[in-house]
């Protein structure tokens, strides 16, 4: 009966493919072993997970911002070529694959650590405090969570000129620093009587207070930043921590230069076709203190500042060229990085009280330190003394010489140049985000095209008002846009 | 039927194929002589019968009386009438129990040597059982149908006695003969040959030979068909008693029309059914002449529209495929590979890292020896059925299967050389920068000279041996080879061995098991290829400012360290398929296909200990480094189908098909790195001083069905309409089934009435065909779900990070493809044509997007948003020029072109590669216009209208204008000049690094029956470099001509060269087309005269070059740099997985020089 068979196969296959297409979901389950997905990450029972791993997204990016913005704030010049010669140009960086734990494309991508240690911690404390209430060690938990939260805010927010969150338009940085203020003032409520330890500090609350203390005082807000800032007790530090266990976890700064010869501390004094004294940057210039006090500009008897170990190699940096200058702040691939400490504290009170209580505490400072007393009765070298005991005392940490040039409008080689290799420098200021964070953002006009560094009356939304006559070395060129016809153009 | 009888019944299926190969191996020739004896030594009739029955069938009492008797009788069971015998003939002679028995049955016996034959005493109604003769392919049954053979034919020819026996016994002969193939001399097996006004008939075994017995004295037409051969028919005298030889060789037909092609349907389908072009390679034809020693080199050039992008010439190293270009953005447009119909690993990316170079491409694990034939299904209108994934293509391997028939045994050994032709001219002349006015350094012949030569004449050798045979019921084929193959160093090798075994068993006449097993095993030790350790970039990015430094001149290290460095594959694979195939009537049938391959690598790169350490030239790697991984590759895969067929009236015909398939893929990754060995003798991951491991695991899991239904009119008139639904584990949640239809008509306009008369006999054959389908392409395999991964938190504390931003609605690539073209046969069958246009939009392509980093997570995300165009046409034809004798001249080319076209970036960002309107990856670069630079004599000129002394060394270069762009977007030349710094890059040439055009031209020589000449040569088309591999040969080291001498004729190189606008033209954009004789050879088969008295039935010696002679380049050099036109390394940005620059860094490729020797027994 060929027909009868026909209809038989046909309604078999039929059926095959039907059930193929439709019911058997099960069949095309398929094992992710190495991997989570949404659902096996925010649970109960993950709630150490997350805030761990906020934390550790938090110190990757910190290391890898320590290495990198260096170079922006003059720590450190870098010579390979490429984006990161002197001074980047952060408008043109877009996201890449690569992240902290991935070891790959550390450059350009350490701020998305950043972001991720936002979305662990924002999303712990969120579940946390709604959600998870029996989860244990709960307090502990939420308030390191909202710490972590605002210590991403408060170095996103003293870095860009400006964010644009998801689902938010463009925010300046005072924004993105109020925000960080509520973090951890949320974090101190939660505490309450309370203080936690953990791995990075002693105390967290002390660290809740400094961090506060540090973006209040960026705010304006010098009586709360006083009022944080004299919590701090002597000896107290916070740490990020770091070990040779695999990349993301390495102390960045130690490796690009131990590692790759990336960067020399001390800016080079030559430049092709300039007088061979000149300098192109100011760098980590003569890192000793004078027997006068004055800590610049010295050579021969000055007395070894600690804070800035370095030693002259006598070998070219990566480029060939470049004297090769090794900080030896850090020692190995498992040093941590100080982010906190006592010290910021008595230089934040010193920025606010000024006059001999400055110098007191400056002194206060050089004392833990074994070094020669700082005097004077100016109050304009009082205020750069702070600006450069601070450069000193935050060394290769956090990029804090960069933070304080934009609070304070320091210089920057706000032009194009060229190193003496030929590798071309871009604008260099406030960071831009990248493109992309402003496209895919619905909620940013289309032909938003993010600040325009070549305006040069472009200054950072938070700069203070009164600018401290921080030296810049009379062998810079002395200009706030590189002359384009001083340099040949063949070098462009 | 008892264990006796059926030996008995075997040895007489057998009987022919032993009679007719007596003269072949001893073992033949002691059975065929045993046989003889026998029917010397006693007539069965007179045996004493020892039969008692009663009331027994007839077909029950032959076999009593055959038990009893020891008699063979021959005859067919289904020919005999039902009645109840008795007989009591226990003591009496054979043949009057036969008398007794065959009384009432209208049957006769007659006795032909020890057998006895029972046939009807009416004649037979059919040469054949009634089955038709003049179309072969429609309705056949059984395990050959897919390779074209009609195997019931076979069955039915075992039933040649009982027909031979209506003659008069004493008044018969016998007509022996071979037939070949026309132009390649080569047997041919299963060719029906028959006597159609006697109903005699039988098909010829492997080995082409033939037997037809019992045929009456006369003249008689003899007819011998084939599929994918023109009939021939010969007049044949027997003489009474005698044995007459004819030897046939068939003339291939111009257009294989019925032959049948594996479309994922059930069964096949005939070639003048499918819509589309399919294209097939012959393998163990082209394997007999042409140097062949990967399925690669089996592959190139063969087919148009299929393309291999060459990695280098390392041995070991593959290449990536393309069937009709480039047609994804962000996926990997490999094809996917069947093997005996069951899906196998494709990954072109397997082996260790090789700095940059291209690395192993899984489709050479195969041996070339093992395959039959190859079929090439190419865009999605052919692919419809193989669902999502097809997109790209398909490329179907089918193996050599077993022939029924006496064993024979084949076996061959090539030996040869491997080199490399012309290193000086690859290696060029290095200058040191800083001292122009030094000789130039030739650092190979320096070398060469203080008695270090560095490069070797690689032996090459490949042993292979086969058997194969069998019977109507079992059939196998079991080869195996060994190949070891050596490079230009020493250390650059592959040993591979592959056995493989094939059996096809037809436990009953409805249902055929085909189980194909291969397995290999072997070792390949890479040369690596780029910086900081490869001797090739040593030597050409050689540094003439070094030559008195430790180096003596080369990049970076010197030979003698490089070849300590080890980089090595071990791989493992098993390919297992087994396939059951059902036909109850003649029309339905099913097939049920399960397999799986496994592939396990064991990979390692190592970096010894020196005893120097670090202060070797590789650095902290000269304290040791090991890198080991270990992929373990599996796909499992189970393909059901039915197929029925049926009529309505004379003039339709119908074939309805159903399909359910299922397709498992995963990849284990297993690795680790050490680091810092305490000692040189310490060489394994634990005795480093600093270890770390990682494992990855990925699966993908593929469910879907189709349902086609294919239409014949008249059998010439075809439509076909499918549907295919896919659901995978790549889409996203939200997506459902993937839905592919396809639609194709074909009409052979040559078999209709009106044809001879419109045609005029110039064109012969013609076939217009049409398709029109989608096929799919899926995402990255979780590209749909968001991913978290694990990290390293404080003080060792576990933690995770983000990983991928998963896309749920994600879901596959869709292509859609119309073909149309035609296939035409002309003067006679002298020529061929074969013409296909295509065109494919890609539609919902599939596009790295990338993530608003504010979210916290990093990279791109897939997204369903691009739309893309690829087209072109492909044309293939065949020309038998000459044709005599003892002379023939073929000449067989084909041509190609590639075009494709991004049509929507889908909110991508425009790159200089990738823009709207524009060709795939798009090429471009700043276009110099005009320079003006003044030498260092102080002189003043203007490039390219005003150059005083081309000679003069440039100083400076004082302005460069670049073309500013034109077009509807810009990226067009032709526009305003504007300075070079601010020009933007425009499209070079046709924009493609790929080549958009390619052909080929081969052409043999048969001289005689015995002596073929062979030569194909190959020719790439316009396709662009991006070489930073080119331009550091300026830039990079001590520096080469342009950066030394600085010439003004070569100004515009300066403009790159100098900074003052990098991306120009000039100094690393060559256009890489070019022209290679890639095969030549000489076959020659030894005449069967010369093997008597060797046991060998056939035997050929081969004499071949592979790679001999690049005869033509676009560009040979640039400013005195060599270019090397074809090869292409990792290094460049990548697009679907393959790289896009063409660095070359790549080693030429080799040269090669081989003899062969088969011999057939």
């Amino acid at each position: 009966m060929p027909g009868r068979t026909y209809r038989r196969a046909s309604l078999s296959a039929v059926a095959l493919a039907s059930l193929a297409l439709s019911g058997c979901d099960g069949i095309l389950d398929v094992e992710l072993p190495g991997q989570l997905v949404d659902s096996d990450v925010f649970t109960p029972d993950n709630a150490e997970l997350l805030v761990n791993s906020a934390i550790a997204d938090f110190e990757c990016a910190y290391s890898m911002m320590s290495a990198t913005l260096t170079t922006v704030g003059e720590e450190s010049w870098a010579g390979t070529g490429g984006w990161g010669t002197a001074h980047g140009d952060y408008a043109t960086l877009t996201p890449g694959q690569g992240h902290c734990p991935d070891n790959s494309d550390v450059d350009t991508d350490w701020w998305h650590g950043y972001e991720r240690a936002r979305l662990f911690s924002e999303a712990a404390y969120q579940r946390l405090s709604e959600e998870w209430t029996d989860v244990p060690n709960r307090e502990r938990l939420m308030a390191t969570a909202a710490v972590y939260a605002g210590l991403v805010y408060d170095f996103l927010g003293s870095t860009f000129c400006e964010y644009a969150f998801p689902e938010e338009s463009i925010v300046p940085p005072s924004d993105v620093l109020r925000r960080g203020e509520a973090w951890l003032t949320t974090a101190l409520e939660v505490m309450g009587p309370d203080d936690y330890a953990i791995t990075s500090t002693q105390s967290l609350k002390q660290l809740a207070h400094l961090v506060r203390a540090r973006i209040r005082r960026t705010l304006g807000d010098d009586i709360g930043a006083a009022e944080d800032a004299a919590q701090i007790q002597p000896g107290f530090v916070a740490w990020v921590t770091r070990d040779g266990s695999e990349r993301g976890r390495w102390n960045e700064v130690y490796y690009t230069q131990y590692g790759f010869r990336y960067r020399t501390v001390a800016g080079p004094r030559w430049w092709s076709d300039f007088a061979p004294d000149q300098l192109v940057s100011a760098g980590m210039w003569d890192l000793t203190i004078a027997t006068d006090g004055t800590g610049r500009h010295t050579v021969g008897d000055g007395v070894p500042d600690v804070r800035v170990p370095e030693v002259n190699t006598h070998t070219p940096i990566l480029d060939g060229f470049t004297p090769f200058h090794r900080q030896e702040k850090y020692t190995s691939v498992g040093d941590p990085h100080r982010m906190a400490s006592w010290q910021e504290a008595q230089l934040i009170l010193a920025e606010i009280e000024r006059g001999q209580s400055a110098v007191a505490r400056i002194n206060a400072i050089r004392d833990v330190h074994g070094l020669p007393h700082f005097a004077s009765s100016d109050e304009e070298e009082i205020f750069s003394a702070i600006i450069e005991e601070r450069r000193r005392e935050f060394f290769l940490e956090g990029a804090r010489h960069f933070m304080d040039k934009l609070r304070f409008g320091l210089w920057f080689p706000r032009g194009r140049g060229s190193t003496r290799v030929g590798d071309r420098y871009g604008f260099a200021y406030c960071l831009v985000l990248p493109a992309t964070a402003y496209e895919l953002n619905p909620n940013v006009p289309a032909d938003y095209i993010g600040p325009d560094l070549t305006d040069l009356s472009y200054t950072w939304e938070l700069q203070v008002d009164e600018k401290p006559n921080w030296p810049v070395p009379a062998s810079l060129p002395q200009f706030d846009v590189m002359d384009f016809d001083a340099i040949p153009w063949s070098q462009w | 039927m008892t264990k006796r009888t059926v030996l008995r019944n075997l040895a007489i299926l057998m009987l022919p194929a032993l009679v007719e190969a007596g003269s072949g191996s001893s073992l033949e020739s002691q059975v065929a002589g045993e046989l003889a004896t026998r029917i010397e030594a006693e007539n069965p009739l007179e045996k004493p019968a020892r039969l008692t029955v009663q009331s027994l069938q007839l077909g029950a009492a032959l076999t009593e009386l055959a038990e009893r008797s020891g008699v063979t009788l021959v005859y067919s069971p289904s020919k005999l009438p039902h009645y109840e015998v008795s007989c009591e003939c226990y003591s009496v002679p054979v043949k009057a129990a036969l008398d007794n028995l065959l009384a009432k049955g209208h049957l006769r016996y007659s006795v032909h040597g020890p057998n006895i034959v029972i046939v009807p005493r009416e004649r037979l109604g059919h040469p054949f059982g009634g089955e038709p003769v003049a179309r072969l392919a429609g309705g056949f049954a059984g395990p050959g149908v897919e390779r074209g053979i009609p195997s019931s034919f076979t069955a039915l020819a075992a039933d040649d006695s009982e027909r031979g026996s209506r003659f008069d016994v004493e008044r018969v002969g016998t007509i022996t003969g071979r037939v070949t193939d026309s132009r390649t001399a080569q047997p041919l097996a299963s060719a029906q040959v028959s006597l159609p006004d006697l109903g005699l008939g039988t098909l010829t075994q492997q080995n082409g030979r033939f037997v037809l017995t019992n045929v009456p004295a006369g003249t008689h037409n003899l007819l011998i068909q084939r599929i994918g051969h023109r009939a021939a028919t010969e007049a044949v005298s027997v003489v009474d008693g005698a044995s007459v030889n004819r030897d046939v060789a068939l003339e291939e037909e111009a257009l294989a029309l019925d032959e049948i092609i594996v479309t994922g349907t059930p069964g096949g389908t005939q070639r003048r059914a499918i819509g589309n072009a399919v294209g097939r390679v012959e393998a163990a034809t082209i394997t007999e002449v042409a140097p062949i020693q990967t399925m690669q080199e089996l592959l190139g050039a063969r087919e148009p529209g299929l393309n291999f992008v060459r990695g280098s010439g390392i041995v070991g190293v593959g290449s990536t495929i393309r069937i009709r270009g480039l047609s994804s953005l962000a996926l990997n447009s490999q094809p996917l590979i069947y093997v005996d119909g069951i899906r196998v690993d494709n990954t072109a990316s397997a082996g260790p890292d090789l700095r940059d170079a291209a690395q192993v491409s899984t489709l050479d694990d195969f041996a070339p020896g093992e395959i039959e034939s190859i079929e090439i299904i190419k865009g999605p209108a052919a692919a419809t059925l193989y669902g999502t994934e097809a997109s790209a293509g398909v490329i179907q391997i089918i193996t050599k299967k077993g022939e029924s028939g006496a064993p024979q045994f084949d076996l061959g050994v090539t030996l040869g050389t491997n080199w490399l032709a012309n290193v000086n001219h690859w290696v060029g002349t290095a200058y040191d920068r800083s001292n122009p006015d030094a000789p130039g350094l030739r650092l190979y012949e320096k070398e060469k000279a203080e008695g270090r030569e560095w490069f070797q004449y690689g032996p090459l050798q490949t042993y292979n041996g086969s058997m194969r045979g069998g019977t109507d019921r079992v059939r196998y084929f079991l080869s195996g080879e060994y190949q070891d193959n050596e490079g230009i160093v020493h250390y650059n090798w592959k040993k591979q061995t592959n056995l493989r075994g094939n059996i096809t068993v037809l436990p009953s006449d409805d249902i055929t098991l085909d189980v194909n097993v291969g397995y290999l095993e072997g070792t390949t030790s890479f040369m690596q290829q780029k910086n900081p350790f490869g001797i090739w970039d040593g030597l050409i990015w050689a540094n003439a400012a070094g030559v008195d430094t430790r180096i003596r001149g080369f990049q970076r290290a010197r030979p003698e360290m490089i070849e300590q460095l080890e980089a090595t594959r071990d791989v493992s694979r098993f390919t297992g398929s087994m396939t059951l195939t059902h036909r109850p009537t003649d029309w339905l049938t099913s097939r049920f296909v399960v397999g799986t391959d496994r592939t396990d690598e064991f990979n390692s790169s190592l970096v010894p200990r020196f005893p120097e350490g670090a202060s070797t030239e590789f650095g902290s790697l000269g304290l040791g480094d090991l890198q080991i991984s270990n992929p373990v590759r599996q796909t499992f895969s189970i393909d059901y189908g039915s197929s029925v067929n049926y009529g309505l009236g004379p003039a339709v015909n119908l074939t309805s098909s159903v399909g359910v398939q299922y397709h498992q893929r995963s990849e284990h990754i297993a690795s680790a790195h050490g680091q810092i060995f305490p000692a040189p003798q310490i060489r394994t991951i634990g005795g480093a001083t600093l270890k770390s491991a990682d494992e990855t695991y990925v699966e993908n899991k593929s469910l879907g069905g189709y349902i086609q239904q294919e239409l014949a009119w008249y059998d010439r008139v075809f439509l076909t309409a499918a549907l295919r639904g896919d659901d995978n584990s790549a889409f996203g949640a939200e997506f459902d089934a993937a839905i592919y239809p396809k639609f194709s008509a074909t009409w052979v306009v040559s078999d209709e009435n009106f044809w001879p008369s419109l045609a005029g006999g110039f064109v012969n054959s013609l076939r217009l065909r049409t398709a029109w389908g989608k096929a799919g392409r899926q995402p990255d395999t979780f590209a749909a779900v968001t991913l978290f991964e694990g990290a390293i938190g404080p003080d060792g504390n576990p933690a995770i990070s983000t990983d991928v931003l998963g896309n749920p609605d994600l879901g596959p690539e869709v292509s859609t493809e119309l073909e149309v073209g035609f296939d035409a046969a002309l003067f006679d069958d002298r020529a061929s044509l074969e013409f296909t246009y295509y065109t494919q939009k890609v539609e919902d392509a599939l596009m790295p997007v990338p993530v608003n980093p504010t979210t916290g997570f990093s990279g791109s995300q897939s997204m369903n948003a691009g739309q893309l165009s690829n087209w072109g046409w492909e044309l293939a034809s065949n020309v038998r020029l000459l044709n005599t004798d003892n002379f023939a001249w073929d000449i067989g080319t084909t041509f190609s072109m590639n075009d494709n076209r991004v049509d929507d970036l889908g909110g991508l960002t425009p790159t200089n590669n990738l823009r709207e309107g524009r060709p795939f990856p798009l090429f471009t670069r700043r276009q110099v216009v005009e320079v003006q630079y003044t030498t260092e004599d102080g002189e003043s000129g203007t490039w390219p209208h005003d150059i005083p002394d081309p000679e003069a060394r440039v100083a400076t270069i004082t302005s460069a204008l670049c073309d500013g762009g034109a077009g509807f977007d810009g990226y067009s030349p032709g526009g305003e000049p504007v300075p070079c710094a601010i020009a933007p890059q425009l499209q070079l040439g046709n924009g493609r690094v790929t080549p958009k055009h390619e052909g080929t031209i081969s052409t043999t020589f048969t001289i005689g029956q015995n002596l073929r000449l062979y030569a194909m040569a190959e020719w790439r088309g316009e396709h662009w470099a991006s070489s930073i591999g080119l331009s550091c040969r300026y830039t990079c080291g001590s520096g080469r001509e342009l950066n030394t001498f600085r010439p003004a004729k070569w100004v515009e190189g300066l403009v790159g060269l100098d900074g003052i606008a990098t991306g120009t033209v000039g100094v690393n954009s060559p256009n890489t087309a070019f022209a290679y004789l890639r095969e030549v050879s000489a076959n020659y088969t030894v005449p069967s005269s010369w093997l008597e008295g060797l046991g060998a039935e056939r035997a050929s010696i081969n004499v071949a070059m592979r790679n001999p002679w690049l005869f033509w380049q676009a560009n040979r050099f640039i400013y005195n740099v060599p270019v090397e036109p074809e090869g292409r390394d990792g290094a460049g940005p990548t697009n679907g997985g393959d790289a896009l620059a063409q660095n070359r860094l790549a080693l030429p490729s080799l040269t090669s020089f081989t003899v062969s020797m088969r011999v057939s027994f």
